[in-house]
């Protein structure tokens, strides 16, 4: 699998990237919101794994931007935030073409098998 | 206005405002009785006006018709030379038809009775002689005595009747009246007296009382008739006394003044003083508005700050949790002696308790709010029970505590949150771990199906807990021993959640325990139908 997590915090891209090698898939890092949509709009990954909360340019932000150039349907996004969002503004992402939310702290294990489980999932649209 | 006057910067003109009312009031009674007063007095008058006219002009009636009679009887004698017993007896009895109250006629010469009709008995007596005393009396009745001139020289004619012939007080209105007759010529001395309070007539003497003497009314007549030991022109007192001559009701006047005074003084301080606890009230629901909003504000703070830190107590452990397993990791190149192994563990393991116990605190503090979420599943109780066991294993094996499952609730599902339930044995387990000894320890767990619910039972066969400890174990930060000694570690949270959560799935929770050979927990929860 080709992941890219896009996180602020650099020791939380490092775990999953080390996690994510360790088990032989291939992760790209982004620790800035502008980068990762860069990136995300350069290669295509199977999974984007998104924190929300970033600043200066955060992850709603660049929800928004793939939702308006039609790109949440080519791509699976996870969303991966530590921040009790109220369910409402969760229904909205997911409504947007977001695959789906994962709550911080997860056991970068679990984190991992279920990754690899939703891998081959079609999206929806 | 009503707001107007409520705003506490006006409490003053408040004041002011209700003592003007007490005083307008106040004023207005005092007119108001004054002006009833006079009224009354008024109609007193009027009614004394109405007395006094009544009374004269019976007085002037009377006065006219004896003088006719008088004046007849001494035409008739002038007429005639000579009259006879039978030519006088019969002139008079035909004039007395017209007043029959006259008692008798005399005709006295010089002092002499020479007629005397109806009571011929007296004639030839003296007159002053035989009736000695004034007012005379005949048949046992006093009577007022009235001398006329005549044309005749020494000749005297009089007339007697009783006194109510004059003073007749039919024409008055009650039945309670006093009258008194005095005499003309000695004005202290009273001749005659009525009051027909009971009816009674002609008493010697009546008294008047102090206020019926200022109510009086005293009735003055001029006259032209000339009594028997009465002067020429003299005039009759009468005193005349009724009671509706008194203004009514003095005293209930007297007394409702005085009650409507006390009133209109004591409204106005009745009502400061009702203004004044009114404020005090509205400043205390004030300051209690205050406060109220100060404390949910303060909540409020609460919530969001703790909300904050735990979430950010919480971030920096995935990286600590996560790279300290890593290390922990065969076979990916980053092998680690048995001392660095150890230390990492040590490392993972404390990053972990201190995972729980920020999930324990926001978990009982959600629960308290009950703001925790909770999933609905449907858990197959033998499968739920499985998986129990397989995840303790490790741990058990490494303190040789010997655990077994035992269930008759096969093909039970439960309505829960698989997660939650979880939470519930997880935390009751792994105390039983902490407490049960060193080699035997035994933990069993099982479940039994009743009427419409299962019980879970954990029984270990640790120290147990002292009765008297056992009702608190259910509450927040509860620690049995908190003293250096205790081995346990744990922020006392477990069991209070466990609580919250069985609570939640309408269950209940319960422990028993001898405080010496062990404890079991038991909780109960409702299942669904196989």
């Amino acid at each position: 699998m080709k992941l890219l997590i896009v996180d602020d915090n650099s020791d939380i891209t490092k775990l999953v990237s080390n996690y994510m090698t360790m088990n032989n898939h291939e992760c790209h890092t982004a620790n800035d919101g502008r980068n990762g949509l860069n990136l995300i709009e350069k290669q295509s990954y199977d999974i984007v794994l998104l924190d929300l909360a970033m600043p200066s340019f955060s992850g709603s932000d660049i929800i928004h931007e793939l939702a308006n150039k039609g790109k949440l349907k080519k791509q699976k996004v996870v969303i991966f935030t530590a921040s009790s969002k109220p369910d409402s503004e969760i229904d909205q992402f997911l409504k947007l073409g977001v695959h789906s939310c994962l709550k911080k702290p997860i056991d970068p294990d679990e984190l991992v098998s279920y990754l690899e489980n939703i891998e081959g999932e079609k999206l929806r649209h | 206005m009503n707001n107007f006057l409520q705003q506490p910067k006006y409490q003053h003109t408040r004041y002011v405002i209700f003592l003007i009312i007490g005083a307008i009031i106040i004023t207005l009674i005092l007119i108001g009785s004054n002006e009833y007063e006079k009224s009354q007095q008024y109609i007193i008058q009027e009614k004394k006006e109405h007395v006094k006219s009544i009374f004269t002009h019976q007085l002037q009636r009377k006065e006219a018709q004896l003088g006719t009679i008088a004046s007849a009887l001494s035409a008739f004698y002038a007429n005639s030379n000579e009259v006879t017993d039978k030519e006088f007896n019969h002139f008079t009895k035909q004039l007395l038809q017209n007043v029959p109250e006259i008692k008798n006629v005399f005709i006295l010469k010089n002092g002499k009775i020479m007629q005397s009709y109806p009571h011929f008995e007296f004639e030839e007596k003296n007159f002053d002689s035989f009736f000695s005393e004034y007012p005379i009396e005949i048949d046992n009745t006093k009577l007022i005595t009235l001398q006329y001139p005549s044309f005749q020289e020494n000749q005297q004619i009089l007339l007697s009747f009783p006194f109510s012939y004059l003073i007749n007080a039919d024409v008055i209105f009650s039945n309670e009246y006093k009258i008194l007759l005095y005499d003309p010529s000695n004005p202290e001395s009273v001749i005659y007296a009525a009051s027909y309070q009971d009816n009674t007539k002609y008493l010697e003497s009546i008294e008047f009382s102090q206020s019926e003497n200022d109510n009086k009314l005293t009735l003055s007549y001029h006259t032209d008739m000339f009594g028997k030991k009465i002067q020429d022109n003299y005039t009759v007192l009468i005193d005349i006394w009724d009671p509706s001559f008194e203004p009514s009701d003095q005293l209930f006047s007297y007394v409702a003044r005085g009650g409507l005074i006390i009133f209109a003084l004591i409204l106005p301080m009745l009502l400061i003083s009702r203004e004044k606890s009114a404020q005090k009230e509205r400043k205390v629901s004030a300051d209690l508005v205050k406060i109220n909003k100060k404390l949910h504000d303060i909540d409020r703070h609460k919530d969001e700050f703790s909300a904050m830190i735990t979430h950010e107590l919480k971030t920096p452990l995935v990286p600590i949790i996560g790279f300290a397993k890593m290390l922990t990791k065969k076979g990916i190149g980053t092998e680690l002696n048995d001392q660095q192994l150890d230390a990492v563990h040590t490392i993972h393991r404390n990053a972990k308790r201190l995972e729980k116990l920020i999930n324990d605190i926001m978990d009982a503090r959600k629960l308290e709010m009950g703001k925790l979420k909770f999933e609905k599943e449907k858990i197959s109780v033998d499968k739920f029970l499985e998986n129990l066991e397989s995840a303790y294993s490790s741990t058990l094996e490494e303190k040789g505590i010997k655990f077994t499952v035992d269930s008759d609730c096969s093909n039970i599902q439960i309505s829960a949150d698989e997660s939650r339930l979880r939470q519930v044995f997880d935390n009751i387990i792994s105390n039983a771990i902490k407490f049960v000894p060193q080699k035997d320890g035994t933990i069993q767990v099982t479940c039994k199906k009743q009427s419409e619910t299962i019980l879970f039972a954990i029984k270990d066969n640790g120290v147990g807990i002292p009765p008297s400890e056992q009702k608190n174990m259910f509450k927040k930060f509860y620690q049995v021993d908190t003293s250096e000694r205790r081995k346990s570690e744990g922020s006392g949270l477990g069991l209070a959640i466990c609580k919250g959560i069985i609570n939640h799935f309408g269950g209940k929770i319960w422990l028993e325990s001898d405080g010496k050979t062990g404890s079991t927990f038991f909780f109960r929860l409702p299942f669904l139908s196989a």
